[in-house]
């Protein structure tokens, strides 16, 4: 390319970068509080919306100039409604405010912005570090992440292009624009990047494969169907950071010589086919997509598919017919979609969080990425770990962090008091490690040798009251209900996997049932077509593999060692520990099968009880009279007397 | 024209002939309910025609394979006898065998079952308890989803030769059928062409003509499909 080529890409790319800090700074010329709410689906699901409206009217009850940003997902979901103010003239740093309710707003409102008085017990910490309040980068929460796909989630306002740009957004576009494609997937083979969808394919391998095509017609697919149950780290980077994924789509496509590029993303996700939609609307308007972006004469038109919200769409052949308007139903490959996909065109399908980490790529150099993560996974890698943990929520850390400092570090641990048991990883074509595992380094090839996988980043942490043939059921479940019902294995077989665990939780297990469970989710690997199939019988195998005298105790002993599949457990009434007069259990039964004894105390009927456990939990903990047993013979047996009336 | 070897037979073939169809036309049996010569890409559904390539790890189904010079097939190694048993135990504890069925004998599952030497019961498998009614509303034949392998020959069938298949795959898992709703390409209700085209290739009778289908000139008058017996 001439010199003068290049340097208008660069002007025209400085012009918008100017113009957006200058927008920025005229937001708040005068130094105003800023009021930071997170508005990503998680925050509003916790009532962020009300805390905005809270905090507007006690700013305007009181007359003071403020202004409320509204950001995407910080990542904290366990801190939801997050706030953060920065007040200037207090003294005092930016501070992160967690649970911020109405009544909060309405406070701090009063108490912060009018009177400087932070509330120290309200705070989480100031967000940098300082002399005067302990900061939240003291926490492992904080400063054992590694944000670099995540790195304005939660700072920036995802409706708003100018602060992406001003926050340095774009520049990687700008400068790949200005470097031989080839390049560009050179930068990206030897950063070592791999696909964060599942399986951890190189990203430079696949794209090579397009880029030697001679059909001059590619198409680049942003994979956001994310349908692993409990997953969301795709939906909030979509609501969170959109311009750093359309900067990512745009840098994939210049690099394999693509003009065409697809969101697909479900359509049960309304507020993040809404926020890339109006993102993509202000890309184009400044010429950061569209026909000859920044004066490159490189064209590229983004288009939105909703997809239907079926986990089989995810894959990527079933994805194409999706898009063609056929019912999603994976193709034997090859040919791969690099070579024939969209319209028979090569396609060139990443997910969310391979395409977002091109800017950083691109900007900071392959060996900056490599300095992160390990050898053979470079990088980091985004988690949204849920379940039995203090503090659920989204985490980007570095790959080869080890479970252990993930969950109990970063996480916060168990709460309760209670033991770890076990992490699935990878959802439901993942599979279940015991605490013998969580030295774990996390990266791709590990979690594979262990049994379980990547995935796209669910994390479920479960503590000792979890049965593992229950979990083992419950992801057969969904990928029974999810196969698409082509091949023979994945269709059948997963359903007689469920059958045989459904028995075992029913009690009804039968010597030979584990050797069946293990033969069959063998053969479901081997034979199945796609990767829902292949993968689907590794909850199983897993959980055979970690957890088998569990497994046993189900069969041979009629016994839940967790105590949670029903028909194996009871629950009676501990008479030393009752409390005469408490009549909480009673009021709660549903099925009246507590009853009071001849001491006044109370006493579960085993014929009428349902296991529903309310009693366990109403039962108050002065007394915590309640017992959970299996086998249910354990529980005793404590006549009803005769009716009174 | 190259050389390849199938249990120790030499063959000499087209270059990127499909290995399944090149076993059948040399008189090599292969397990398969759902190759279908005529269709563009192979469907690869029923998981039966698996075989071991040499240099590969793991068996492939002979359906998507292309041949290539000098490559040695077996077809009936033990891991690839493994997945296929595994695949019919499958298959037929789904399917519903009735004395009356009208490709008894002939049906493709049978043939199959010889091969393999196998019964026709899914032991240890329990039966897939499926309650499936017989749908009667198309106008020229009638659909027994629980004889259906879901092999998915009807529809291409179809698409083959009207461009568009009034059958297509519903609902998901193991209740998936395949069902007479099928619309055309731009959306449009598609209306049978009566043609029985489908009838013609289902290897296990699930699509039946009917008695009184005198105006659906079709040729599938017989049922279970002649091209499944492969040789
Ligand atoms: C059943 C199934 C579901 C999948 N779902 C997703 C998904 O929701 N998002 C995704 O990015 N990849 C998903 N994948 C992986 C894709 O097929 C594909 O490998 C990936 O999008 C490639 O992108 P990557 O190389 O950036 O990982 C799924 C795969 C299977 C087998
Ligand atoms: S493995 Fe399951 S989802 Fe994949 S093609 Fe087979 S039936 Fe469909
Ligand atoms: S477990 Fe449920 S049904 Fe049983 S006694 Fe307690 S409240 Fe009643
Ligand atoms: S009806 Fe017959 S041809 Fe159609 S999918 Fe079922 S078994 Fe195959
Ligand atoms: S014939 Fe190959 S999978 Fe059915």
């Amino acid at each position: 390319m001439p010199t003068a080529e290049k340097a208008t890409v660069q002007d025209r790319f400085e012009a918008l970068r100017t113009a957006a800090e200058a927008h920025q700074r005229a937001c708040n010329p005068d130094h105003r509080p800023t009021i930071q709410i997170g508005l990503a689906t998680c925050g509003i699901a916790s009532g962020a919306l009300e805390t905005k409206a809270a905090f507007e009217e006690a700013l305007a009850e009181r007359g003071i100039a403020a202004c409320i940003h509204t950001v995407g997902c910080v990542g904290h979901c366990y801190a939801e409604p997050v706030v953060v103010i920065d007040h200037p003239e207090s003294g005092f740093p930016p501070i992160f405010y967690p649970q911020v309710t109405p009544g909060k707003a309405k406070m701090l409102t009063h108490l912060f912005l009018e009177e400087g008085d932070p509330r120290f017990e309200h705070l989480l910490g100031a967000t940098i570090p300082n002399d005067l309040i302990p900061s939240v980068t003291d926490f492992a929460r904080f400063n054992r992440e590694a944000r670099v796909v995540m790195a304005h989630c939660g700072r920036i306002d995802p409706g708003e292009i100018r602060e992406y740009l001003a926050a340095g957004g774009y520049a990687a576009l700008a400068q790949a624009l200005q470097t031989p494609p080839e390049d560009i997937i050179t930068t990206v083979a030897t950063a070592g990047l791999r696909g964060r969808g599942g399986a951890g394919f190189p990203a430079a391998r696949k794209w090579r494969l397009a880029r030697s095509s001679p059909d001059p017609v590619r198409w680049v697919v942003c994979n956001a169907d994310e349908g692993d149950p409990g997953a969301y780290m795709d939906r909030t980077l979509l609501e969170s950071t959109p311009h750093q994924i359309l900067e990512g789509i745009a840098i994939c496509a210049y690099a394999v010589g693509s003009q065409r590029a697809l969101v697909y993303v479900r359509a049960e996700y309304p507020l993040a086919v809404t926020t890339i939609t109006s993102a993509i609307a202000q890309a184009r308007a400044m010429g950061l997509l569209g026909a000859d972006i920044l004066g490159s004469g490189f064209n590229l038109e983004v288009e939105i598919f909703q997809g239907s919200g079926a986990f089989v769409c995810g894959e990527e052949t079933a994805l194409i017919r999706s898009v063609a308007g056929y019912r999603g139903m994976p193709h034997p490959r090859p040919p791969f979609p690099a070579e024939k996909g969209i319209d028979g065109h090569p396609t060139i399908i990443n997910n969310v969080k391979t395409l977002a980490a091109l800017p950083p790529i691109i900007g900071n150099g392959a060996d900056w990425y490599r300095g992160m993560g390990t050898a053979d996974s470079p990088g980091t890698a985004i988690f949204s770990v849920v379940g039995d943990v203090l503090h659920p929520g989204l985490v980007e850390i570095p790959m080869g962090t080890s479970l252990r400092t993930l969950i109990f570090d970063i996480c916060g641990g168990i709460p309760n008091k209670k033991q770890f048991k076990a992490v699935q990883i990878g959802g439901p074509s993942g599979g279940c490690l015991p605490a013998e595992f969580l030295d774990t380094p996390i990266d791709f090839d590990s979690l594979q040798s262990a049994g379980a996988m990547m995935g796209s980043g669910g994390m479920v942490v479960m503590d000792e009251d979890t049965c593992m043939v229950d979990v083992a059921r419950y992801f057969v479940d969904f990928t029974q209900k999810e196969s698409c019902g082509k091949c023979t294995f994945c269709r059948i077989g997963t359903w007689h996997l469920l059958e045989i665990l459904t028995r075992i939780t029913r009690g009804e297990g039968r010597e030979g049932d584990l050797e069946t469970l293990e033969t069959l989710a063998e053969d479901i690997k081997a034979g199945s077509l796609c990767g829902l199939g292949k993968t689907a019988p590794n909850p199983v195998l897993t959980t055979l593999r970690y957890f088998r005298d569990e497994y046993e105790a189900h069969i041979r002993e009629k016994r839940c060692p967790a105590c949670v599949c029903r028909p194996l457990t009871a629950f009676y009434i501990d008479l030393e520990k009752c409390a005469r007069g408490c009549n909480v259990c009673e009021g709660c039964c549903p099925v009246e099968a507590v009853f009071i004894t001849r001491q006044r105390k109370r006493a579960i009927d085993q014929e009428k009880c349902v296991k529903c456990g309310e009693c366990l939990v109403a039962c108050p903990p002065e007394y915590d009279a309640v017992r959970k047993v299996s086998p249910p013979g354990l529980a005793p047996v404590i006549a009803r007397p005769p009716q009174d009336d | 024209m190259i050389r390849i070897e199938v249990d120790g037979t030499p063959l000499e073939v087209a270059e990127g002939s499909n290995l399944l169809a090149t076993c059948l036309a040399a008189g090599i049996y292969i397990p398969n309910l759902c190759y279908m010569a005529e269709s563009p890409e192979p469907f690869a559904g029923c998981r039966l025609c698996f075989v071991e390539i040499q240099g590969q790890p793991a068996p492939v189904t002979a359906c998507t394979v292309a041949v290539t010079d000098g490559m040695v097939v077996h077809t009936a190694t033990a891991p690839v006898r493994r997945l296929q048993q595994s695949a019919f135990r499958l298959l037929v504890s789904a399917h519903q065998i009735t004395a009356d069925c009208p490709a008894h004998k002939r049906c493709a599952l049978q043939q199959v079952a010889r091969h393999l030497q196998m019964g026709l019961k899914p032991k240890p498998l329990e039966r897939v308890p499926r309650e499936l009614e017989i749908d009667t509303s198309p106008p020229c034949f009638d659909l027994h989803p629980a004889r259906c392998v879901l092999c998915g020959k009807c529809l291409r069938a179809c698409q083959e030769r009207n461009g568009s298949s009034l059958l297509t795959f519903a609902r998901r898992g193991i209740q998936t059928v395949i069902s007479a709703q099928g619309l055309s390409a731009d959306g449009q209700e598609f209306t049978c062409e009566g043609c029985l085209a489908c009838a013609a290739v289902c290897p296990v009778s699930a699509i039946t003509p009917k008695a009184d289908s005198g105006h659906c000139a079709g040729e599938g008058q017989g049922h279970a499909d002649p091209q499944a017996a492969g040789s």
